[in-house]
């Protein structure tokens, strides 16, 4: 689950990687429509929700995030709770 | 995965490796990447020539549709390959490092820094196994649903494929960018060490091959041609590199 706060961070974090006023992105933004979306930037936008959110998206995952509808979902999976422990991401480990 | 388009609209997306014809389409991406990179400030003709001279190297680019969006190069012996720019081009290249001076006179102590940074740099234990990454830039017109959304990483991730049938058994590398470190470490970067330069960090970053995650994330060659734009259809492995492309050089001596 998301909650507003959270949702807002997400938010945050795509205005900032694409240079986007927060108001505008909605379940519509995505990576037709947006400008700045390049692969980079894809990356980028991608590692700064990992960081921000302390989870973790597998190379599968990390292409389908291609608009905030599916990221959002994405990430709401990641924090949902599963039998009272936290989520555990599922991508490849770093050292 | 579904795709962002149908199957019959896929642009054709091709890797391969970079010719010297590809030089002037890489010495123009190069620039609109890297604006204030030294090489940029030195000129298109020593960009150019750059290019040109990496033909020779470790190298792949991209093409949509014929056109160059992409490029990953490097060479296995960096102090040759700088030395063969210099004496093969020495009146462009001076000309150009004095073009770079004279538009970025501030820059002048980062670069004789960078210049002693790279003279007492750290020697690899084998210079026989090291490949250096020296560039990698995705044009910014490729929009990201006409390649795959991971297209970056893909590339690099072949680049060192292709490093490593060269014989290259560490790859060496440095970026500039937390994030850019962070989406790298998937591909078996560790970092190096860091080092303080204008205006924030370069990060020195090494991956000892053959790495894990590599061959997962590199863009498929076989066959010419990278199925179209949607993420999911390219295929995770490295193929052979298309026919239609230049014969892949041989392993050479090293470097660095």
């Amino acid at each position: 689950m998301m909650g507003d706060a959270e949702e807002l961070s997400l938010k945050q974090i795509l205005a900032e990687v694409f240079e986007l006023d927060p108001s505008t992105i909605d379940n519509t933004t995505s990576i037709e429509n947006v400008e700045l979306w390049d692969s980079l930037q894809h990356f980028s936008m991608i590692v700064s929700v990992e960081q921000e959110f302390g989870v973790r998206f597998s190379e599968d995952e990390m292409g389908e995030l291609v608009s905030y509808e599916r990221l959002r979902s994405a990430l709401a999976a990641k924090l949902k709770p599963t039998n009272g422990s936290p989520a555990k991401p599922d991508g490849q480990r770093v050292s | 995965m579904t795709g962002h388009q149908s199957a019959g609209t896929l642009p054709s997306l091709t890797i391969g490796v970079l010719t010297r014809d590809d030089a002037p389409a890489a010495a123009r991406l190069h620039t609109r990447s890297f604006p204030d990179d030294l090489f940029t400030l030195a000129g298109e003709r020593v960009l150019i020539r750059l290019f040109e001279e990496f033909a020779d190297e470790v190298t792949l680019a991209a093409k949509l549709e014929g056109r160059l969006v992409g490029y990953s190069v490097g060479t296995l012996d960096k102090s040759r390959f700088m030395r063969r720019m210099v004496r093969r081009h020495m009146p462009t290249v001076a000309a150009g490092v004095a073009l770079a001076i004279l538009r970025r006179p501030y820059e002048t102590p980062g670069y004789v820094r960078g210049l002693v940074r790279w003279l007492v740099r750290p020697r690899a234990p084998s210079r026989s196994a090291l490949a250096v990454s020296m560039y990698e830039a995705i044009s910014k017109d490729a929009r990201t649903h006409r390649v795959p959304p991971l297209f970056f990483l893909q590339l690099h991730a072949a680049w060192i494929v292709h490093a490593e049938r060269l014989g290259a058994q560490e790859i060496e590398g440095q970026v500039t960018d937390e994030r850019m470190l962070a989406a790298l470490s998937r591909l078996g970067y560790r970092l190096d060490r860091t080092v303080g330069v204008r205006g924030g960090s370069k990060h020195y970053i090494r991956c000892q091959l053959p790495a894990e995650g590599v061959h997962r994330w590199a863009l498929d060659t076989h066959g010419d041609t990278v199925s179209g734009p949607a993420a999911a259809d390219v295929p995770a492995s490295m193929g052979q590199m298309p026919s239609s492309s230049p014969a892949v050089p041989g392993p050479r001596p090293q470097r660095r």
